[in-house]
């Protein structure tokens, strides 16, 4: 369980710094291999491509998971300004849940459609 | 001249009164602090609060046309000819301008604004403390505050959070405590700050930095406070 008074500073600070900047240079790295992609292919094709034939797709694993340290900083943040302290708390879990069903969600998309 | 005032006592609705002022009587270097004693010798129910009156005691912050200044310092003939005060905001008003300025005074307290030298220097009073110009110099820009809290009032931080995050005032106090090289608790003050309900609620929109009637620049002196706790 998540308590806002046992939320730290500094390293969620630092933590953001640092997949601000990863994602700051990955972003370009998957539009130009978007961009190199045939223009038909299919989701299972793509995500195929990206952990048998390349590093690609382990660098969005990465991403993936520095975009969630980013979102969970950034969203807590916005939380503990917004929501009443009363429901402080129960808000941050229910964010913090919602990250890891999106994740558990798009784990299971990726497995399901792996074609090897 | 119109001088609008939004007025508040306890026992009534909030309004707000408007007072025609003939400018005959106003001088050219006329202060809105004067220009506020006169409307209260018209109206003595009229609540506001002033000491030095002359930019040093910080008692007379107020809102003045949507900016957070201090009355005494403050040209009359600079404000157009509809002036609008409120009080300070994001603090509870006890009465017209005057508000309360408790939650401000407990943030300055808690950062324990007093220094902290090695214990044997400290037992002897005697004994003066040196500083090199130099580390006298970093002092520069963050020991003149004055309490006025007008930084912390215009700050949406400090709105949203008045009881947990100190505001630019006490963490403009902390950077002058922990760039001064006679004090030894600069670790302490630092660490006492790492919670994301503190100095990382600071989001560097500069409303202090542009409020402060005596120019200094919190949002600066909070930078340097995270790149110093990041450091650590």
């Amino acid at each position: 369980m998540i308590h806002w008074q046992n939320l730290r500073g500094a390293a969620a600070h630092r933590w953001q710094r640092y997949s601000a900047l990863y994602l700051a240079v990955y972003t370009p790295l998957l539009a130009i291999y978007v961009a190199q992609l045939p223009e038909q292919n299919s989701l299972q094709n793509l995500i195929g491509n990206l952990f048998h034939y390349c590093i690609f797709g382990y660098l969005s694993v990465i991403a993936y998971a520095f975009l969630l340290v980013h979102l969970w900083v950034g969203g807590r943040d916005i939380l503990i300004d917004y929501l009443p302290r009363p429901h402080l708390n129960l808000g941050l879990n229910l964010y913090l849940l919602s990250l890891f069903a999106i994740s558990l969600n798009l784990g299971w998309l990726i497995i399901d459609l792996y074609p090897y | 001249m119109q001088v609008l005032i939004d007025r508040y006592h306890p026992d009534t609705s909030p309004y707000t009164q408007c007072y025609d002022v003939d400018e005959s009587m106003l001088s050219e270097g006329m202060m809105l602090l004067q220009l506020l004693q006169h409307l209260r010798e018209q109206d003595p129910s009229l609540g506001f609060r002033s000491s030095c009156q002359e930019g040093v005691c910080g008692s007379d912050g107020m809102n003045i046309n949507g900016k957070n200044g201090l009355s005494c310092i403050t040209l009359v003939r600079d404000l157009g000819q509809r002036i609008h005060l409120r009080p300070l905001p994001g603090f509870a008003v006890i009465k017209d301008l005057i508000v309360d300025l408790g939650p401000f005074y407990q943030h300055y307290q808690a950062i324990k604004p007093r220094l902290a030298p090695e214990p044997s220097v400290a037992a002897d009073l005697g004994q003066e403390l040196l500083q090199t110009p130099e580390e006298r110099a970093k002092l520069d820009g963050s020991y003149e505050c004055i309490l006025c809290g007008c930084c912390s009032s215009s700050c949406p931080s400090f709105w949203w959070n008045p009881d947990l995050f100190p505001g630019p005032a006490a963490l403009l106090a902390v950077q002058r405590f922990v760039v001064d090289s006679r004090d030894i608790q600069r670790k302490e003050r630092l660490e006492a700050l790492n919670s994301a309900t503190s100095i990382f609620r600071c989001r560097h929109i500069q409303n202090c930095t542009a409020a402060c009637p005596k120019g200094l620049n919190p949002s600066r002196a909070i930078q340097a406070l995270k790149h110093e706790l990041l450091s650590q």
